[in-house]
């Protein structure tokens, strides 16, 4: 069953044992169908961010509520079946297979000495077809590319069956064809009624698929809105400094600003094919 | 990118059933060989009260070698599942009892549970008297505790953020073996002019499995039974440890309790092994880790087979030894530390190229 997938944070401050400041008075808020993209430079607190959110940092201020509970008055358990959290990669490889490794998922399902329900292995059969590794269920997990590797992240998360997903940088070794797939679904599954949080470096697809995205800044949200209010020239250069071009790409579902590395505002963009057109300038898309 | 070896996986059930007709054959080879009268069988039936004793000496004779072959039975499953468990834990094929500490803790536990009672004397090894009577629970309970302690040691100096990278776990394990050695050195060197005290100390670090009674066999059974029961609330979770805690901490694994639950229950066999049979270096290594290449990685089947493989390790080991040396019996610690020794060099020749990378 999916739970709600709704989440509060509400001023969240926590600096590391160093002394640095991680956090600095964060608000977040998602609830079913949000799909939000946390962007910002290394080192701004977007990871920090998604540890505390779920349950595994503890804020030296602030709280998070998930789905009307304290997350830390939550078992590890109950957290695991409403809120899903894909790292962007493992500390340890395990020597297991794929389809073990997505049934991993499933822990917070499964009975007594990880047996497992007929749903649990339909739930871990589904998650490998949706993320493309269904032929590569009986490999072990160590001889997949590292794309491969991401994908099967996104599948145990798929297999958890929860109602709140929080990503950190699922497209880091993923190709273009692959990046754009796991976004797609991440929103397929937004669509759903669930919500995501996504930590993420790529404007572009956080353009395309975020209903929301929030800018984060030294430990602080510099900005939130839509895509469109988000992702031009004034918000982004104060933190990420003048070497972006911007544009506006006209899609069917209306136009969505884009942004490339490049030190030239003047730039134009010339987009080929396509029913749509692209349209750049010093305002970018707002 | 380093070369991966092809696992070999066998079938579990066949694994299981060779392995317990090993450890009959163990038993039945080991309380057999020597006797005058009668068959060695009627005498195995007999000592559980199912049969017509055998002529004596020859019952004494076989219930002796009996209680010899249940303790280096109990002994190297109790230490298998320790090394299993750890291995688990740190989420590394070098942990082991010996390697990290833990024996060498327990040791010092025992030693010093020997010096407040008073001895390796006729009471202690009786288990009667009043001096005696707790003695072998007390040495037992000190070894448990030597054994908690260094493991939770390890763990706080080689832990970092959830995870336990291999060379500060094997500098942790060198550096309290080097503490807890010098410990014991001391309290050896204090013992020198009590020759019974001495010897006693000693025994202990040589490792022993002469003059077993049925309460050394029944105590490290029990301990390793009370070990073996946390299995299934641990076995799927150590499964999940392999991607590092915070990620089985976000799959909804409780880590601090099966942290706990795994470390005293890894603490607890150790502790029972070293504290009827003394320190027996390396049983902890190799079984875990040979079932890890038969049978693969989840603890589910590691963990069990651990148990029985460890018995069928230690127990062939004893009674090889006994065969071929004949008279001259070798302690099993110096045994086991001259056959693990090699294997763990081979070990770290076959890593080489992965300890590169360290």
């Amino acid at each position: 069953m999916v739970s709600a997938g709704e989440i509060r944070g509400r001023d969240l401050r926590h600096r590391f044992s160093s002394g640095a400041r991680a956090l600095d008075g964060i608000d977040v808020e998602l609830g079913p169908g949000d799909l939000l993209c946390v962007v910002g430079p290394n080192g701004s607190g977007k990871s920090t961010l998604l540890r505390v959110l779920a349950g595994l940092l503890v804020p030296d201020e602030g709280e998070v509520v998930l789905d009307g509970r304290a997350v830390r008055s939550l078992s590890s358990a109950e957290r695991a079946s409403r809120m899903a959290v894909v790292p962007q990669s493992l500390a340890g490889l395990p020597d297991v297979r794929v389809r073990d490794f997505v049934m991993g998922g499933r822990y917070a399902h499964l009975g007594f000495f990880g047996r497992h329900a007929p749903e649990d292995a339909e739930a871990v059969d589904r998650a490998l077809a949706d993320t493309d590794l269904d032929e590569m269920a009986d490999r072990l997990l160590a001889e997949l590319s590292g794309g491969q590797r991401q994908r099967a992240l996104l599948a145990r998360a798929l297999a958890q069956g929860s109602g709140l997903w929080l990503v950190d940088e699922p497209t880091t070794s993923l190709d273009v064809e692959h990046q754009v797939r796991a976004f797609e679904l991440i929103a397929e599954i937004c669509k759903t009624g669930r919500s995501a949080l996504v930590v993420t470096h790529d404007l572009n697809l956080a353009s395309q698929f975020a209903t929301e995205i929030a800018l984060f800044d030294r430990g602080r949200v510099a900005a939130r809105g839509t895509p469109g209010e988000v992702l031009r020239r004034e918000v982004l250069e104060p933190v990420y400094g003048p070497h972006l071009s911007y544009g506006t790409l006209e899609t069917p579902g209306g136009p969505r600003p884009f942004v490339v590395p490049f030190p030239d505002g003047a730039a134009r963009a010339r987009l080929d094919g396509g029913p749509g057109g692209a349209s750049t300038g010093p305002g970018g898309g707002g | 990118m380093t070369t991966r070896r092809v696992p070999v996986r066998i079938a579990v059930p066949g694994l299981v059933i060779t392995l317990v007709l090993l450890l009959l054959a163990g038993i039945y080879t080991g309380t057999s060989g020597g006797l005058t009268t009668g068959s060695p069988l009627r005498g195995l039936l007999a000592s559980m009260g199912l049969a017509e004793p055998l002529p004596e000496p020859d019952q004494t004779i076989l219930r002796l070698r009996l209680h010899r072959t249940l303790v280096a039975a109990g002994v190297g499953g109790a230490l298998a599942l320790s090394g299993a468990f750890l291995q688990g834990l740190f989420r590394n094929p070098l942990a082991s009892p010996s390697l990290i500490g833990v024996s060498a803790g327990s040791g010092l536990g025992s030693a010093v549970a020997v010096l407040i009672v008073g001895g390796y004397g006729p009471d202690f090894v009786s288990g009667l008297g009043s001096a005696g009577a707790h003695a072998p629970v007390l040495v037992t309970a000190f070894a448990f505790a030597g054994a908690l302690a260094a493991a939770f040691v390890v763990l706080r100096i080689a832990a970092r953020g959830g995870r336990v990278s291999v060379p500060s776990l094997l500098l942790a394990g060198i550096a309290l073996n080097t503490c807890l050695a010098g410990a014991l050195a001391a309290l050896q060197a204090w013992t020198l002019r009590d020759y019974e005290m001495h010897r006693a100390i000693l025994t202990w670090t040589f490792g022993t499995l002469e003059d077993r009674h049925a309460y050394h066999a029944t105590m490290v059974w029990c301990g390793l039974a009370l070990s073996a029961l946390t299995i299934p609330f641990v076995a799927v979770e150590l499964d999940l440890f392999a991607g590092g805690e915070e990620d089985a901490e976000a799959l909804g694994v409780h880590t601090r309790r099966v942290k706990l639950l795994a470390i005293c229950a890894a603490a607890l066999s150790a502790g029972c092994a070293v504290a009827v049979a003394g320190q027996i270096a390396f049983v902890g290594l190799v079984v875990p880790h040979l079932l890890r290449i038969l049978t693969g990685t989840s603890h589910r089947t590691l963990l069990p087979l651990a148990i029985l493989g460890g018995g069928v390790f230690l127990l062939s080991a004893d009674v090889a030894q006994r065969l071929f040396f004949g008279g001259t019996a070798m302690q099993p610690g110096v045994l086991m530390s001259l056959v693990g020794g090699p294997f763990f060099i081979y070990l770290l020749w076959r890593e080489r190229r992965v300890m590169e990378a360290w």
